[in-house]
């Protein structure tokens, strides 16, 4: 054979063709087929028993018995090949496939010659052989099985007709010899086999090629997805390296020069430090809005306690509470509430939240916050008595860059991104995020999100 | 007490001044170095005590190869190592030293910019000042 002829007969066996195939599914269907085979060889056997002692039914029984005991012991050597061999490669477990279809047509044909030939309808098991390989085998397989199917039992019946080999009557009349009986039923099975194989593969072919497609474009996602995270990486270096320098420029000189400057340049320099602190803090929250938005798929999840991440973030939040004399008011779920997820998400979630309250909230006020676990969904909910939203401008609160007026006299810096952010972090989880406020009264912010096993 | 001498591997050369400034000012000396082979090649030259290693240079994992072979040399695995990155949480590029302390064999991972006095503290602390 030459290196073309080797290199087409592998491609064959190419995990392309069976985009929906691989060694392990295989494997799989290997098992299946020997449980299916001893549960075959077993109703049959019993079958034999109810017609010989129910029906007295005079059929060879010792040849029945002995097709049934070879394909028992076939089953046994398949069943053991499979315990020993682990690992098969791909073509290996194809060949394997087919050889055991074509040993059990045999067994099959040869079943049905010593139960009565064409007068018994166990002929139509062959169909379930004809389904079976158009599901496991594409293109010309399930047809050549089809064609086996009918060489077999085309040439048993016309064995039998021409008295070449016996026949074994099932009843009292015969019909194997009655030309047009035999001429009908051949021709009804002709067509039901062609049929059948020609609806499963075309059937197959459909799903092979949806499959193929959607494998392809999944494919195409997960290298889109990483492309974008490649993109998100160097755009984060590339737009705050430069304002890393000039922070770190001014914080050194700051630092160094602290007692000889004058204290108008001091100042100067401060500020420039503080506005570029800024930036920094926009350029982080922008870009990961953006992040958040575009790659869903390769994110790593794991296995947190929410209740664990919403205490860590009130620790962190509680001296900026302090510094405005503002209570924290805990009302929280005390159990592990563990779901699937990000810790980083989580902390962002709470964390924008609980400060948000905490600036837009008077000195000497109260906020209250409390977690709790409904439905599958966690609840997490903070209600502060700080300015409140105007409801002509409530709408407006989870879009970028967007504050409130009242917002910006009270707090001057703000970017404006942090609550898209949280908005897009819960959606991504499948949550949802509602707020109530009222002027000069307060707000309440409501977070749910489905609880999730990873 | 001998001048402890820092080594900066860093290919933003404003960044490594700004840095150097904060040091010197702090009494340490620092040499410095802008990609990961110069660097490897000043630490054998220059012999300094603590390293400040920046991830993302020619490649964006080349600062991960620098802190390995740092870390598998025998003459060099003592040297504390500070890792610093300008590439942050918000693109999901976020590790934990005590979680990820297999995968990263350094001794301090920081996102830049760096405060001043949490730089001067960590170097000391990592020097056991």
């Amino acid at each position: 054979m030459s290196i073309g002829k080797v290199k087409l007969k592998l491609n064959y066996y190419s995990l392309d063709r069976f985009p929906f195939l691989n060694t392990v599914i295989l494997k799989s269907r290997l098992a299946w087929s020997i449980r299916l085979r001893w549960l075959a060889v077993a109703g049959y056997f019993l079958a034999t028993i109810v017609t010989e002692v129910f029906f007295e039914i005079s059929l060879p029984y010792r040849q029945i018995w002995i097709v049934l005991f070879s394909l028992a012991f076939l089953n046994l050597i398949y069943q053991a090949s499979l315990w020993i061999q682990k690992e098969f490669s791909f073509p290996a477990e194809i060949i394997i496939l087919h050889i055991h279809i074509i040993i059990d047509l045999i067994c099959l044909t040869l079943l049905i010659h010593y139960s009565g030939g064409i007068e018994n309808p166990v002929y139509l098991f062959y169909i379930f052989h004809i389904v079976i390989s158009s599901i496991l085998f594409s293109k010309s397989s399930p047809f050549i099985i089809a064609t086996l199917v009918v060489i077999l039992f085309f040439s048993l019946v016309y064995l039998e007709y021409n008295g070449i080999i016996a026949h074994y009557c099932l009843y009292e009349i015969s019909i194997h010899d009655s030309l047009l009986a035999v001429v009908l039923i051949l021709i009804v099975f002709f067509i039901t086999v062609y049929v059948t194989e020609y609806i499963c593969t075309t059937f197959m072919r459909i799903y092979r090629d949806s499959k193929r497609i959607i494998d392809k474009q999944n494919k195409q996602l997960i290298e889109a997805d990483k492309e974008k995270t490649r993109f998100f990486q160097f755009a984060s270096h590339e737009l705050k390296a430069p304002v890393i320098a000039i922070k770190s420029t001014l914080d050194g000189v700051t630092k160094s020069f602290a007692g000889s400057l004058d204290p108008k340049i001091l100042d100067l320099l401060q500020r420039a430090s503080k506005r570029s602190t800024q930036l920094l803090t926009i350029l982080k929250e922008l870009l990961e809005l953006s992040q958040k938005r575009n790659i869903k798929t390769i994110m790593e999840n794991e296995k947190i306690d929410i209740n664990k991440i919403l205490n860590d973030t009130i620790r962190n939040e509680k001296t900026s509470a302090e510094q405005k004399n503002i209570t924290l008011n805990l009302d929280l779920n005390k159990n592990d509430i563990t779901t699937c997820g990000r810790y980083e998400d989580f902390e962002k979630v709470f964390g924008n939240l609980i400060n948000n309250a905490i600036r837009y909230s008077p000195n000497n006020s109260v906020i209250n916050i409390k977690s709790e676990v409904n439905n599958h969904n966690f609840i997490f909910e903070i209600q502060d008595t700080g300015i409140g939203i105007p409801d002509n401008e409530i709408h407006k609160i989870f879009e970028e860059f967007y504050r409130a007026e009242s917002a910006k006299k009270l707090v001057n810096f703000g970017t404006g991104l942090g609550l898209s952010l949280v908005k897009q972090i819960v959606e991504n989880y499948s949550g949802k995020i509602s707020v109530k406020s009222k002027v000069d009264r307060g707000s309440t912010f409501r977070v749910t999100i489905p609880i999730k096993t990873c | 007490m001998a001048t402890k001498k820092i080594l900066i591997i860093d290919d933003d050369i404003d960044l490594v001044e700004a840095m150097r400034l904060t040091l010197e000012s702090a009494g340490f000396e620092v040499i410095d170095a802008q990609d990961g082979k110069k660097g490897l090649e000043k630490i054998t030259s220059g012999s300094p005590d603590l390293i400040i290693l920046d991830v993302m240079m020619g490649t964006q994992d080349e600062g991960f190869h620098v802190a390995y072979q740092i870390k598998n040399n025998p003459d060099t695995s003592d040297i504390p190592v500070i890792m610093v990155t300008a590439v942050g949480q918000e693109t999901g590029f976020s590790f934990d030293k005590e979680k990820d302390e297999d995968f990263l064999p350094v001794n301090e991972f920081l996102e830049k910019p760096i405060d001043p006095d949490t730089l001067i503290e960590l170097v000391k602390k990592n020097l056991g000042q």
